[in-house]
């Protein structure tokens, strides 16, 4: 694997740095789709991600990244004893994979060669407790899409086939990434993103001077790059774990429910998911700028990322989502 | 001008060669033949050698998998590699055939992993529009060879050049030329301006240079920019041009005296025009309004309903003609028992394989479909009728996801018929190219119906299915040749209607006109189609009606 871009370093990207670190301060707020034209940097600032994350403890040798030995699930025979500590698991879904990679499913190396049925896990359960990665989301196979829609919903990945009954917790942060001119995405699953963001070529040529300039150097020489960045890649880790800790002493009076509610009534966004996405994310955002109460400013920052892909689709209407957001938000928070 | 591309063009042979990572490969458009025998015979000259990819290709083939018929012999799990772990040249044919599902996979292996260079053939038709997918905008080259004569193009077996040296820097000036001159042509993506950079610095190795010149900034620019503008600046309004340019740039640098600057990027906008053909300087107009600066999404590009159908869960049964054997089901379920087995039966088999085990592929096969809608866009009613197809084609996109169906918009007035949306499934496109659409003028009904049936007959030669919604009232006064003459017209709508007949596309002519008009009915009939009389149609009933009456 080749180095990863520093997270610091990406030029611009405001939008989709903030959303990236808000799902990580907060994984509850769910997945982030990133939408924009080629060359944006979305796969760049996403595997970036991967490398900034702190580390976490999991069981040696569980397939499924358990936390602590009494989680291992009791097929898994390869755990050990003792705990050790990784990098957060970023993993990839690429587009054309089998269904059953996806789930796992029976180890044919196993049968055939010892005659014993094992399960052998798959992609959904690498990805426990991390991020899982799909670059051109919107290509995506229907059926691997159900499958995604189920496992998400639920976070536990369920296999059933050849005799095998198999169980495992499967919680992942859902990062897509994509081009809507390729073909849109489902709304089921559209839905299942916490945050949307659309990513745009920076277009001041300072900006984009920069961005060449970064890639060559990192280009010539990633190690030296990286280890430039390290100390702005390590205050960026600070600040999200210190806004972790901070998360759940962040409060918010009724009036603000109040205000959320309304948000989402004056949007006409489907369901309870928007609002309960608001407040993570807020509450998340005020985590972040040090803040213990949650106020109107937190609310305009992040409400179109949290809103924009929930909006019932009007074929008819020519103002983007993200507009028709912040129209919305002028008119209730004045 | 071919003595130019060809020596631009073995000179993007020799950067991919020597970097694959930072240029991805090479695309050249043109038909099977000489050309391209050319090519394929310098790339398996080469010392790394070449394998071929075409586009029909499985996930299996490109990225490896199981090996099912050697894991069944040696009785252990052996593992193929694909072809994209390859790391000579990969040549790729027919890409226009290629879906967007192994565009993106193929994209993915590129960005995630080490891999070879590409060589890929496009082999469109000259007049079809350049497919830019996720694929080849990682390809840092292109090269339309339609225009260059056989004897003129020659290509030398490419001599890698392992180059030790570390990559001489560009300038800051420099690299602000490259993103200027990329903001003036049009070329948002970073992808470009980073590949030309890369292009710079290795032709001044190439040359043995320590300094990056102006020379090596013009011919990567050539070589990276030039098909991917989508707009020039003006050049018979220099002071204008110098303005806007003022204007960009005063926001952002101000630090930077805008004169010293001026020349160079001229300069390389000038190389990067002298690289482009002539026509296209007209077509970037037209581009630019329509797709602005996104893909030249459309046909080519071609989905394969075998692959886009649901795979199903394998079944039990025997294998035949029409039934393919799903070796790995089969494995799988006759793995378990192989001790078992090996127990009962002591023969000296490696695998004991039972009727019982065998499984068969299953898909859920369906085309998909394309409706083209043809609109009369002439007249003084024009504007209503092209609102309302325009409403009934975004109204059809909106259910798109889920019914699986593209559509497409042909308008037709005064002598001619524009594809104005070529066959698409999402509504953020379409809603770009049917935001300016102009109406008024004669009625050329056989042009717009020839048009469509084009049309019509391409998507059935990518592999979807075409079934076509007319929106006129029947009154044609153009004919084909586009002279004005009520009777002509007709004449040559029927004609074209009969035409249209043999080949057997569903159709649907909606009669817009106040009254029914018998001479629309008549046509409708002896193209072998529906009519149906709608005075005041509107998109919803519209969209309704080409649903029920075209599946």
């Amino acid at each position: 694997m080749t180095r990863a871009f520093p997270f610091s370093a990406i030029v611009g990207q405001d939008d989709m740095k903030l959303a990236l670190t808000l799902t990580a301060i907060d994984p509850k707020i769910g997945g982030v789709l990133a939408f924009g034209d080629r060359g944006t940097g979305k796969s760049t600032a996403i595997r970036a991600l991967a490398d900034l994350l702190p580390n976490i403890n999991v069981v040696q040798g569980c397939p499924v990244n358990s936390e602590r030995p009494s989680q291992v699930p009791a097929w898994v025979k390869t755990a050990k004893e003792e705990i050790g500590s990784t990098k957060t698991p970023v993993v990839d879904l690429p587009l054309g994979v089998s269904a059953d990679r996806v789930t796992g499913a029976l180890d044919i190396e196993r049968a055939l060669v010892n005659g014993v049925k094992e399960f052998q896990p798959g992609i959904l359960a690498k990805a426990n407790r991390g991020y899982l990665y799909i670059d051109e989301v919107n290509l995506l196979e229907d059926h691997i899409v159900d499958l995604l829609l189920d496992v998400a919903q639920s976070g536990t990945n369920t296999v059933e086939k050849e005799g095998l009954s198999i169980t495992h917790p499967s919680r992942f942060i859902l990062i897509g990434s994509g081009n809507p001119e390729e073909g849109e995405l489902r709304p089921q699953l559209l839905d299942r993103f916490g945050l949307s963001v659309e990513v745009r070529t920076p277009h001041t040529i300072m900006d984009r001077v920069d961005i060449i300039k970064r890639r060559d150097e990192f280009d010539r020489d990633p190690d030296a790059f990286c280890e430039k960045w390290a100390a702005e890649n390590a205050n960026i880790r600070q600040t999200i774990l210190e806004s972790r800790t901070r998360l759940n002493s962040v409060t918010m009076n009724d009036a603000m429910l109040e205000i959320c509610a309304e948000i989402c009534v004056a949007m006409g966004s489907d369901g309870l998911r928007g609002e309960l996405t608001l407040f993570k994310t807020a509450r998340a955002f005020a985590a972040l700028s040090g803040d213990t109460l949650i106020q109107n400013n937190h609310i305009k920052r992040i409400a179109p990322m949290a809103l924009s892909h929930r909006l019932r689709r009007d074929p008819l209407d020519d103002a983007g989502s993200t507009a028709r957001v912040e129209r919305t938000l002028d008119a209730v928070l004045g | 001008m071919s003595k130019e591309k060809t020596y631009l063009a073995n000179l993007a042979l020799h950067l991919c060669q020597m970097d694959p990572k930072a240029f991805g490969g090479i695309v050249f458009k043109t038909g099977a033949g000489s050309h391209m025998d050319k090519v394929r015979n310098a790339l398996s000259k080469t010392e790394i050698g070449s394998s071929i990819l075409h586009p029909n290709m499985g996930v299996t083939d490109l990225v490896g998998g199981i090996d099912p018929i050697e894991s069944l012999t040696s009785g252990k799990l052996i593992h193929t590699s694909g072809l994209l772990a390859r790391l000579g040249w990969k040549v790729m044919v027919m890409a226009e055939r290629l879906s967007r599902q192994s565009a993106a996979l193929i994209s993915q292996h590129i960005d995630t992993k080490a891999s070879g260079p590409f060589c890929i053939f496009d082999e469109s038709e000259p007049s079809e529009d350049t497919q830019l997918s996720a694929l080849n905008e990682r390809m840092a080259f292109f090269f339309d060879l339609h225009e260059v004569r056989y004897n003129r193009f020659l290509v030398d077996p490419v001599r890698t050049k392992t180059i030790e040296t570390k990559l001489p820097p560009l300038s800051s000036d420099q690299q602000e030329i490259l993103v200027c001159v990329a903001l003036q042509l049009g070329i948002l993506s970073m992808r470009p301006v980073a590949m030309a950079q890369r292009a710079a610095q290795y032709l001044c190795l190439m040359d043995h240079r320590e300094q990056v010149s102006q020379d090596d900034i013009d011919t990567a620019a050539q070589l990276v920019y030039a098909h991917r503008a989508l707009s020039l600046p003006q050049d018979e309004d220099k002071a204008h041009q110098q303005n806007e340019q003022n204007e960009q740039r005063d926001p952002s640098d101000l630090n930077t005296p805008n004169d010293s600057l001026e020349l160079p990027e001229d300069l390389v906008i000038e190389a990067v025009k002298a690289m482009l053909p002539k026509d296209v300087l007209n077509q970037i107009k037209d581009k630019k309004t329509n797709s602005a600066n996104s893909n030249k999404d459309g046909f080519g590009l071609v989905q394969k309903s075998v692959l886009r159908g649901r795979p199903m869960p394998a079944m039990t049964g025997r294998p035949n003609d029409q039934a393919r054997i799903d070796i790995l089901s089969t494995l799988r379920a006759a793995a378990p028992w192989q001790r078992l087995r090996k127990s009962q039966i002591s023969r000296d088999t490696s695998i004991i394989i039972f009727p019982s085990d065998l499984h068969i592929k299953r898909f859920q096969n369906r085309s998909e479909r394309v409706v083209i809608f043809s609109v009369d866009a002439s007249g003084s009613a024009a504007m209503n009728r092209l609102g309302e197809a325009k409403g009934a084609v975004e109204l059809m996109l909106a259910q798109a996801y889920s019914k699986r169906d593209y559509v497409a918009l042909i308008g037709f007035r005064d002598e001619r018929a524009d594809v104005l949306l070529p066959p698409t499934r999402s509504l953020v496109q379409a809603k770009k190219n049917l935001a300016a659409l102009a109406a008024g003028g004669g009625t050329p009904l056989a042009t717009g119906m020839n048009s469509a049936l084009n049309l019509a007959m391409r998507v059935r030669r990518s592999g979807k299915l075409p079934s076509m919604a007319f929106l006129t009232d029947g009154k044609g006064n153009i004919d084909l040749e586009g002279q004005p003459g009520r009777q002509n017209a007709m004449n040559d709508a029927a004609h074209i209607a009969e035409l249209g007949r043999t080949l057997n596309v569903p159709t649907l002519f909606i009669d817009c006109g106040r009254r029914g008009n018998p001479e629309l009915e008549n046509i409708a009939r002896k193209m072998g189609s529906q009519y149906l009389c709608l005075p005041r149609a509107n998109a919803k009933a519209i969209s309704d009606l080409a649903q029920s009456h075209l599946e």
